[in-house]
């Protein structure tokens, strides 16, 4: 269905200017329908303007990126209709919200593809649908509503498009805890009843490290690890080097390591860190 | 993209014009601004030709950085010379057509005076912190206090507006990408619908301004603020000999160009 | 060791609500402690950070700074210079186009010799660790950047306390690192007092007490250790425990005898290796 395609991909800024930056380079990577892709790294290394080629509102300098096996940028048209194909949640989209009512907010993606009027109806309640939001609140004016609220308003917004692929830049930033788990909750589960691709670039290792299929560690402009979490939490060594944090469970099995105690493997759960240090109580003992 | 946009940035430097006394730039700019208005043939422009291009040069600014901040007026520009152009009487250049060459030489000194107009200005906010800028200019309105003019809060309001351009441009930059993924056009359709566009980037970008207004006041009387009285400045302004020989030259320049045009050059 | 916020009966509703979003408050802040104020979004911690500088004052109820009453209005210019707030956004608190004019505005305001402003200027800078970016425009810096720009401009008022309201929330974990690192240092090197509003726990290990806040009222109030220990009430109040604290509960659940107080990773390490060791 859709999926992911970038070859060579390389993105430079302010092309010679004093200024120039070269955000990405020669990225290849393919992302399978369905997938629920993390991708991590320290702010100024690429990711940003990664998940911005995808739906094509930054131009490469080179390289290609392909949904669905089609160059996006081909034609002005193709390039205008992969933003109804790859959905992109900005970060903080609250503050996009724009449109008298709620119900017209998240029906402005729906109608910019010229739905006729019952399929737009239809896509804007199934999107508040999977995000909570109840529908009383449709014809109540968005300023109106609480940071949390609002942020589900903008993130239904661009799920109504039914996007195949749905991106999302940090989108628990600014939460707290119990609002941070709501919605990673409701992006799992969208995940899991219409079976879209969703990628998330997040900032929190220990949101991505548990729902995440597949994790890709950028660096410096490149991709530095790519693989599930088992795999790159295997190795917190190398992320510490580049600045990067670990799940705070991972770093608890470091220490312990530190100390004499091997629990092992890849640890990136709190569960599985309570289950390798029982294990370790019942064999013969540590150190 | 609206990166480019350069208007009211500051440029740090240690020029000598970097280091002029705002308030001997800001006046002038004034003096400037009645020369160029003055200039009348060949030979007065290119005094004030002349003396633009000096000013650029001992600012190190780059000719291209200027040119830049043309870019937003490229319409006026070019309207401006094509109705001095095509609107003026005299001798035609090729016979029958309605490019004369009194509408040539109109045309050349009228773009040359709105750009100059332009980099001249340009020149004094480029050159010149916005802090500065309004300190110079609350120093020289201060008279108008009597007159119960609210002087110290136009400029906190000036300096302020200034220092919020780029967030402003960067915000903006922000919401017309995301509605763009939610498949806005701003670029195809009539005037009209390319007005109606709009209203997904300037209703956020209103209400954002105004909580971030609210939010700057609370954080503002936070530090104390409480307006104009008793406020003292780290900065002092000063006046320096090279104040006194810029504002000597800048009267020399325009009587020099009143001169001229006295003599119709 | 005094109290320098002292907070009775504090009641506040907001204009044109129809319940109190602050339902009593009793609480003293020691001077020179670091003290961690954390709660769910609308538990009502920001609005009772609001009145340590007289932002807000008590429907009901009263807030004493140093001892002067925040509600009197001649004491407001005294209560801001005691207490400094720093808020969540960096960018709504920057007036000034470069760095060191923007440190120098509070000083400015409170009519402070320009000689003498220079020198808290550059105190301020140096303290937060950005004194080589004086001439800088912010909006060229990081978060974490300008949130400590932030600090610079509040301590160069000289302030008793700092108070800072959700502060990192906008910031990657590199911003929150730096205004964290800031904040402590200012309260054990300066002696200033610094009362945190958050809800990163991670951030509150290092507090000398944490007061936990839900619907308008205190219900928690002790040492990170103390409050953490308690994992069904920060769970009931839409909070998390530390990772940390999390794992020793769960594993004292099956049986082993873990102190709830080892709160950071690495005495949470040596006290599993020492249990495990003792086998």
């Amino acid at each position: 269905m859709s999926e992911i395609r970038a070859e060579g991909l390389r993105h430079v800024y302010s092309a010679g200017t004093p200024f120039e930056k070269v955000a990405i380079d020669d990225i290849n990577v393919v992302i399978p329908h369905g997938q629920l892709v993390g991708i991590i790294g320290h702010t100024g290394s690429g990711k940003s303007t990664f998940i911005q080629h995808l739906n094509g509102l930054l131009k490469p300098t080179a390289g290609k990126v392909y949904c669905d096996g089609q160059d996006i940028n081909a034609t002005k048209q193709i390039t205008h209709d992969v933003r109804f194909k790859v959905g992109l949640v900005f970060q903080y989209p609250e503050y996009q919200l724009f449109e008298e009512t709620v119900y017209k907010d998240i029906a402005f993606g729906p109608k910019n593809m010229k739905l006729s009027g019952d399929e737009i109806d239809r896509h804007v309640r199934e999107a508040a649908h999977f995000v909570g939001l109840s529908d009383e609140l449709f014809e109540r004016s968005p300023l109106e509503l609480s940071g949390g609220q609002k942020r589900r308003i903008a993130i239904a917004g661009v799920i109504a498009m039914r996007p195949g692929v749905l991106i999302l830049d940090e989108p628990t930033a600014g939460l707290d805890p119990e609002g941070c788990a709501q919605i990673l909750q409701n992006i799992c589960d969208y995940r899991t009843e219409t079976g879209s691709t969703v990628i998330l670039v997040s900032h929190s290792m220990d949101d991505v490290a548990r729902i995440a299929d597949r994790l890709i560690v950028f660096s410096g402009g490149g991709i530095f690890m790519d693989g599930t979490p088992q795999e790159v939490f295997s190795h917190p060594d190398e992320l510490t080097n580049i600045g990067l944090s670990v799940p705070e469970p991972t770093a608890i099995a470091m220490a312990l390591r530190r100390d004499g105690v091997d629990v092992g493997g890849a640890i990136y759960t709190t569960e599985q860190l309570i289950s390798a240090v029982e294990r370790l109580r019942k064999g013969a003992g540590a150190c | 993209m609206l990166k480019d946009v350069t208007l009211g940035q500051f440029f740090p430097g240690d020029t000598v014009v970097h280091r002029l006394d705002p308030r001997t730039k800001l006046i002038w700019v004034i003096l400037y601004i009645v020369a160029l208005f003055n200039a009348y043939d060949w030979w007065s422009y290119g005094l004030v030709l002349v003396v633009t291009a000096g000013c650029i040069w001992a600012s190190h600014i780059k000719p291209k950085t200027i040119l830049q901040g043309l870019k937003p007026l490229i319409i006026v520009i070019v309207l401006t010379a094509l109705l001095n152009l095509f609107y003026t009487g005299g001798t035609p250049i090729v016979p029958g057509w309605a490019i004369t060459w009194e509408g040539l030489k109109k045309a050349v000194l009228l773009v040359a005076r709105i750009i100059m107009l332009i980099a001249g200005t340009f020149l004094l906010t480029y050159t010149t912190s916005p802090i500065a800028l309004t300190d110079g200019l609350e120093i020289l309105l201060n008279p108008l206090k009597k007159l119960k003019i609210p002087v110290h809060e136009m400029a906190m309001m000036m300096s302020m507006a200034l220092r919020f351009i780029p967030t402003l441009t960067e915000e903006t930059d922000k919401i017309m990408s995301a509605q763009k993924a939610r498949g806005a056009d701003f670029e195809t359709g009539s005037l009209m619908q390319r007005a109606k566009a709009l209203l997904p980037i300037l209703v956020p970008l209103f209400v954002s301004s105004f909580r971030r207004a609210d939010e700057l006041a609370v954080a503002m009387e936070s530090r104390c603020y409480h307006g104009g009285e008793g406020r003292t400045r780290m900065k002092q302004l000063r006046y320096a000999p090279r104040d006194a020989w810029a504002l000597i030259l800048g009267a020399a320049f325009l009587a020099g160009v009143i001169v001229l045009k006295k003599f119709g050059l | 060791m005094s109290a320098i916020i002292k907070i009775e009966d504090l009641h506040y509703t907001y204009p044109g609500d129809e319940a109190e979003t602050l339902k009593g408050i009793d609480l003293e802040i020691e001077e020179g402690s670091f003290v961690a104020v954390l709660g769910h979004n609308g538990s009502g911690k920001s609005t009772l950070a609001k009145h340590f500088n007289a932002i807000l004052t008590p429907t009901e109820g009263k807030v004493l700074v140093d001892g002067m009453d925040t509600a009197d209005e001649n004491n407001l210019l005294a209560v801001r210079r005691t207490v400094g707030m720093v808020f969540q956004n960096p960018d709504n608190q920057i007036v000034a186009n470069v760095v060191e004019d923007d440190v120098a505005f509070a000083p400015e305001n409170l009519g402070v010799e320009p000689a003498e402003i220079r020198r808290r200027v550059d105190a301020a800078l140096k303290q937060v660790g950005m004194y080589e970016y004086r001439s800088h425009a912010p909006h060229l810096l990081s978060g974490g950047q300008k949130q400590r720009v932030a600090i610079a401009g509040v301590i160069a008022m000289e302030p008793r306390v700092i108070a800072l309201d959700e502060p990192t929330a906008m910031l990657d974990p590199q911003g929150r690192t730096e205004v964290i690192t800031t904040v402590t240092g200012l309260c054990r090197d300066k002696g200033i007092t610094i009362v945190l509003i958050t809800h990163h726990m991670s951030e509150c290990i290092g507090a000398d007490r944490l007061v936990v806040m839900s619907n308008g009222g205190i219900v928690s109030d002790g040492t990170p250790a103390e409050v953490f220990a308690n994992v069904e009430l920060m769970e009931r109040e839409g909070l998390t425990v530390p990772a940390t604290t999390r794992l020793e509960y769960e594993l004292n659940r099956a049986g082993f005898d873990l102190p709830l107080s080892a709160l950071t990773v690495d005495d949470c390490a040596a006290a599993i290796a020492a249990q495990l060791g003792k086998q």
